[in-house]
Formats: structure tokens, sequence, C-alpha cells
């Protein structure tokens, strides 16, 4: 939706997830889960180097078929578990977004939103809404592995 | 008030019935092909959008997935609940479509749809060959 104190563009997305939000925490900024479902549209897997402090870089590829994505950023805050902040600039774009996440409790879940904004087009920001949407049902996906594996570890101790 | 319930016995794991249970990319894998993401739900449309139904997440477990219809005559305020129970890598999937507020026509011909719905998740879910039962313009029979 259009910003009128900037004249920009934002998203905001919000998503139930099946772990407590310091399990939640843990998974986003795990550069090998993450492979697994920062995946959105046609792209099928993802690296990622991540240097998880406040003036850290960070650098994500995700990989289509015939195609690779580039992102870059900073982090502006990192504040586990309830909090991200990161600079967001891909490859091809001119000017670089802000993206916010932050993680919620809610007993044995968690909800996370995440804000995506200072988009000049709203174009973009609609495939990035689509984008975002994807990727935190595939998170979903992931985390629910993630609790699958410790119920199946704690069962057999 | 009225509910549907269904149960059907998956051979996967749970980790397979949930994605498809939990997410709209999952819905379209069995419900409707129709399905748009929103910031804070999934929109799933039927017979060319003359009926299109949004739910939004109230739970997330691995064990229970639970939507809430904000959207529908008689869907709206209704709950559509997937229990998920795991045994030797084989899923109980306990359905229940809550919190209606009559048994009209339109609850018993959903309890027929949701019966037939079940049998998608489950061939889904085994790897086996499925579609969604409603196209973007009608059943996909």
């Amino acid at each position: 939706m259009p910003d009128p104190s900037e004249g920009k563009y934002q998203l905001s997305i919000r998503r139930r997830m099946p772990a407590t939000r310091e399990a939640v925490f843990e998974a986003w900024t795990d550069p090998h889960g993450l492979r697994e479902w920062m995946c959105p549209g046609d792209a099928v897997s993802a690296e990622a180097k991540l240097d998880l402090r406040v003036g850290g870089s960070y650098r994500i590829v995700m990989k289509s078929k015939t195609h690779d994505y580039v992102h870059t950023g900073v982090y502006q805050v990192v504040d586990p578990p309830s909090k991200l902040v990161f600079t967001w600039t891909r490859e091809e774009d001119e000017s670089p977004t802000l993206v916010t996440v932050e993680f919620f409790a809610h007993g044995d879940e968690s909800e996370l939103v995440l804000t995506h904004e200072r988009f000049e087009n709203a174009d973009v920001m609609k495939r990035y809404e689509g984008g975002w949407g994807t990727i935190a049902e595939k998170f979903a996906a992931y985390l629910a592995k993630l609790v699958s594996t410790t119920v199946a570890r704690s069962k057999t101790k | 008030m009225p509910d549907i319930r269904q149960s059907i016995q998956i051979d996967a794991p749970a980790v397979k019935v949930y994605p498809l249970v939990n997410s709209g990319e999952g819905f379209s894998k069995w419900w409707a092909e129709d399905v748009v993401l929103r910031p804070d739900g999934v929109d799933l449309g039927f017979f060319n959008r003359a009926t299109v139904y949004s739910v939004h997440l109230v739970r997330s477990a691995l064990v229970e997935t639970e939507w809430l219809c904000d959207s529908g005559q008689e869907w709206k305020g209704t709950r559509l609940r997937f229990h998920l129970n795991e045994t030797k890598g084989q899923t109980q999937l306990r359905f229940m479509h809550a919190g209606w507020e009559a048994d009209t026509d339109y609850f018993v011909s959903c309890t027929t749809t949701w019966g037939a719905l079940m049998f998608r998740i489950k061939a889904a879910a085994e790897g086996k060959p499925s579609v969604a039962l409603f196209s973007k313009t009608g059943w996909a029979l």
C-alpha cells in the first residue's frame, strides 16, 4: 500500500508457525536450512552466507533451473528471538529496500510478521508480496519437519 | 451447531500431510486450482470465482492445523481443523468443519464434498497422481 509520508510502497505478511519463536528465529537465521525454504517463484534451492550481527552483511542466492537471483544486504537490528531488520537489494534492482521480521510467541507456536518497505514501484511490491507468501509457507513446512525430527529423537531416548 | 467430521488413514508420515493442509500451495494440489495467497491468509476461488472462500490460520502446529473462514454465506465463522496423528510412518487424518449455524442442504452437500477431498489429500500425500477437485471453472471430475 502507498505510504504517504515517503511516497513509496510497503507490504506486510503474517503467518502462524509450528514452533516456538526461539526455534523459528534460529531456523530463520540458519544458512543451511535456508536453502530448503527461501525459494519463491521458480527457485528450487538457495545458498546463503549470513554474518548475523548489527552491521554484518548477508548474501542469498535463490537458484532456479535457469537463473540465479542474488540478494544482498546489511543487518540493522539483530534482537533474538524477537526481531530482525536488514536492508535488501536484488542484484538487478536499483534501490535498496528494508525488511523487518518480527517473531511473536503463541505458546508452542509463534507468529511471523514480515514487513518489506521502501519500494519505488507498486508492481514490484506486489511481486514480492507473493514471493514472501510462498517463502512463509515453505518455511512453515520446513519447521514442521524440524519439529517432527525433534519429537522422533525424544521418543527414542 | 452441527459439525462435519471425516477421518482417513494415509500411508505417509505427518510431515508429508502437513504442507497439504497448512498452505495455499498445498490446497491447490487437492482442493481448488484457483488459490491466491493473501498477506494474512488464502483465497480459494470456485466456479470462475462466483464463490470465494477466504481463510486464515489460527493454529499451525504439526499435530493440528486450524483455519478460520472469513467469507461465504454459510462458511463465515466456521473452522477447518486437520488433526494429524502419526504412528509408524502412517498418519490418521481427522478432519472437522466446525461451527455451522444449521443443518442445511448445503451443509449436507459439503459433507459429501469433504469426503471426496479426503481421498485427494491421501493420494497427494502418498505421491499418487492427484489434481484439485475443483478446477478454476468447475469440478475436475
